[in-house]
């Protein structure tokens, strides 16, 4: 009788440690609480209740709109001058509004897409513009986002020892594709830290009371070589309040195409 | 309530199913707990873990010819530091005080705020060894994870990947193996992950079922015969030709340079490398300030803690804890000890991919005793690309190559002659950072 329970408690105990094995790693910041589906900002404002050197701090950014595009970023209700690439000082937790233009083959056309900052660098001093977080802006994104889709990029740093053993290309940030039932927020946690998400669609800016939350009540943004940052209140430009001359060439839901 | 739960439990000890209960009951425990992370590790918190400051193995001395203190990095400008600034007590919110972050200021106009006691390394999280985050640098040297073995046979084990070692046999038949110091290179790398969600309600697709269409030859065009030629006239005179009666020669201004461009070079040593300790095997305390910056404190040196020193169980017989710089501490080692001091340097600290980084290793026997066969190992991390035909060796030696784990190289050395007390080496090579 007295075996048969020491039995039982050694067998217990065996099963205990094997199933709680794989448990006691759990540790490290993860985004595992969060969905990409989240509305944007959600993922950035929980960063900031961890604690750490991350609120208030401008974290470098530089856009690269690729195939003879220009991006420009919306800064104290209006977009700044579009250029091919461009860099901002944005800050962790807020969401930011772009404006791509130049679109190949689409002339007229524009994408507003939406970029959140979730973590930051800590470069040697002196270097943060050195080293900023690059987002690329392809041509192909676009094309999916004028015909209707919704595309969601999450920009991660990439473990060194787990890095793919490939030259880096400076005008090609490799990226890939995941299933639509898979989150890439969890992905890219899984392979290194992420760092920002970058949310496309073909939404467009109109002359109503949602034109400052489309533009997410513009947020402070830094520009390399400013020397102040000042936050001011919200004025529409009437550059955002435009229609377009060209119509846009798929209506939604997208037509079937004709061969 | 006591009581009812001394009930439950007695209840549930007497019941046959107890293990199953309590395997129940630790998996419910398990899988709900979560380990702090990190970021949320502050001195100031109820839940702080600290680490204790490793001391260095008895096995591996780092410069073993001076003590260093905790690491006072000299900042990277030329303009001479300014003192640090002591900020008021703030108060802690959430477990972080306000000065302890740094980076770029939300007023630009305030003076950087970097970490106190430190006022050479950004903000860091007490207790973790630097640098931090590890993510966002490219490391190479030491002996991280697993110990590195050599066998009888001189197989290895263990090398992980950027563990730089060097192995050596002594005259009383031992083999010890030596690592080197880490080398940091600031260069982080970014990838991306997509999704493309698209909603779509019709979609129709266009096919042919079949269609084989034989077309046979209707017609042949006929072959077109030349009807006319066309005749070259021939030429009906020849004009004389005059030749040239004379010649003047012009030759116009010239000079002559006589360009002679180096071949190469020969022991000639880069600025981040030309330290007395690389050309001669001789440390210099003054030049310890320009060292630490090309070459990672070991784990000892990232605390704020002085430096314990231990060889072989025993202490120094001349050693002092003072934080001071320029103190440079001598002591006596009981004969018949083998000793190799290895030195790692780099040429940069920080590189965007696609860049060139030269490696310096210098190693030195610092015994009382000649040693021979002595390899150097450096097992490439996967950002780092060994540049074919790059590498040089001040002694004679055989260079080896062999591809490891990471789709990067080993590189290892072979020097063939033994190395009497006070000889070296020095090793180079280029890696192109990924």
């Amino acid at each position: 009788m007295m075996g048969t329970w020491i039995l039982k408690g050694q067998l217990a105990t065996v099963l205990v440690i094997l199933m709680t094995s794989s448990l006691l790693a759990q540790g490290g910041p993860r985004h595992f609480q969060h969905s990409i589906l989240d509305p944007p900002g959600t993922v950035g404002r929980s960063q900031l209740q961890r604690g750490g050197p991350l609120p208030g701090y401008y974290q470098p950014v530089e856009f690269k709109a690729l195939a003879g595009m220009q991006v420009s970023v919306a800064k104290d209700g209006k977009f700044q001058p579009a250029a091919p690439v461009v860099k901002a000082g944005l800050l962790i937790g807020q969401v930011y509004r772009l404006r791509v233009s130049k679109i190949p083959f689409k002339a007229g056309l524009e994408v507003y897409p939406s970029v959140e900052i979730i973590n930051r660098l800590y470069p040697p001093q002196g270097l943060a513009w050195k080293f900023p977080i690059p987002i690329h802006l392809t041509s192909r994104d676009m094309d999916f986002a004028l015909q209707g889709r919704y595309i969601t990029r999450v920009i991660y740093l990439e473990n060194p020892r787990a890095a793919v053993p490939a030259v880096a290309n400076a005008n090609v940030q490799p990226y890939f594709d995941v299933g639509t039932t898979e989150d890439p927020l969890h992905i890219a946690d899984q392979l290194g830290r992420p760092m920002a998400i970058l949310r496309l669609g073909s939404r467009v800016p109109r002359l109503d009371r949602t034109t400052g939350s489309f533009l997410f009540n513009s947020p402070p943004v830094q520009l390399p070589g400013t020397t102040t940052v000042k936050q001011t209140t919200f004025q529409p430009d009437p550059a955002i309040i435009r229609n377009s001359r060209v119509p846009r060439l798929y209506t939604f839901p997208a037509p079937p195409l004709q061969r | 309530m006591l009581y009812r739960l001394q009930l439950l439990t007695r209840r549930c000890w007497q019941s046959p199913n107890w293990p199953w209960i309590a395997i129940g009951l630790m998996s419910v425990l398990c899988c709900s707990c979560r380990s702090l992370d990190p970021l949320t590790l502050w001195p100031n918190n109820t839940n702080t873990v600290k680490n204790e400051p490793q001391q260095p193995s008895a096995k591996a001395p780092e410069l073993a010819a001076a003590a260093y203190q905790a690491p006072a990095d000299p900042p990277p400008q030329t303009t001479p530091p300014q003192p640090v600034k002591q900020l008021p007590p703030a108060t802690v919110t959430r477990g972080l005080p306000q000065s302890a972050w740094s980076g770029y200021p939300s007023n630009p106009t305030a003076p950087p705020m970097l970490s106190p006691g430190n006022p050479a390394h950004p903000w860091a999280p007490p207790g973790l060894p630097r640098p931090w985050p590890a993510d966002e640098y490219v490391l190479d040297g030491g002996d991280r994870a697993r110990q590195v073995n050599v066998a009888q046979d001189w197989s290895v084990h263990g090398l992980d990947e950027e563990d730089t070692v060097v192995h050596f046999d002594t005259l009383d038949g031992d083999l010890v193996i030596q690592p080197s110091n880490r080398v940091a290179v600031y260069s982080p790398r970014f990838a991306a992950v997509r999704r493309v969600d698209g909603i779509v309600q019709n979609e129709y697709t266009f096919g042919t079922l079949s269609n084989h269409q034989v077309q046979e030859l209707e017609r042949q065009r006929g072959t077109d015969i030349d009807l006319g030629l066309i005749q070259q006239l021939q030429p009906q005179r020849h004009l004389a030709m005059s030749t040239p009666n004379g010649f003047r020669e012009r030759l116009p201004e010239r000079t002559v340079d006589n360009v002679q461009n180096a071949a190469g070079t020969d022991y000639v040593f880069e600025s981040y490398e030309d330290f007395l300790i690389m050309r001669r095997g001789v440390f210099d305390n003054n030049e310890k300030p320009r060292l630490n910056q090309r070459i990672l404190a070991a784990k000892s040196w990232s605390t704020p803690q002085g430096v314990q020193v231990v060889l072989d169980g025993k202490l120094p017989t001349e050693f002092t804890n003072e934080r001071t710089m320029g103190e440079q501490f001598t002591y006596q080692m009981p004969l018949g000890k083998k000793r190799l001091r290895v030195v790692k340097v780099a040429s940069q600290q920080q590189a965007e991919p696609g860049d060139i980084i030269e490696f310096t290793i210098r190693f030195d026997n610092t015994g009382d005793q000649t040693i021979g066969n002595v390899t150097v190992l450096d097992n490439l991390t996967p950002r780092l690309e060994y540049i074919p035909e790059s590498q040089s060796c001040s002694v004679k030696g055989n260079f080896m190559t062999q591809e490891n784990d990471g789709r990067s190289l080993l590189l290892r050395w072979e020097i063939t002659d033994p190395l009497k007390v006070g000889e070296g080496g020095i090793i180079r090579f280029k890696c192109r950072v990924r």
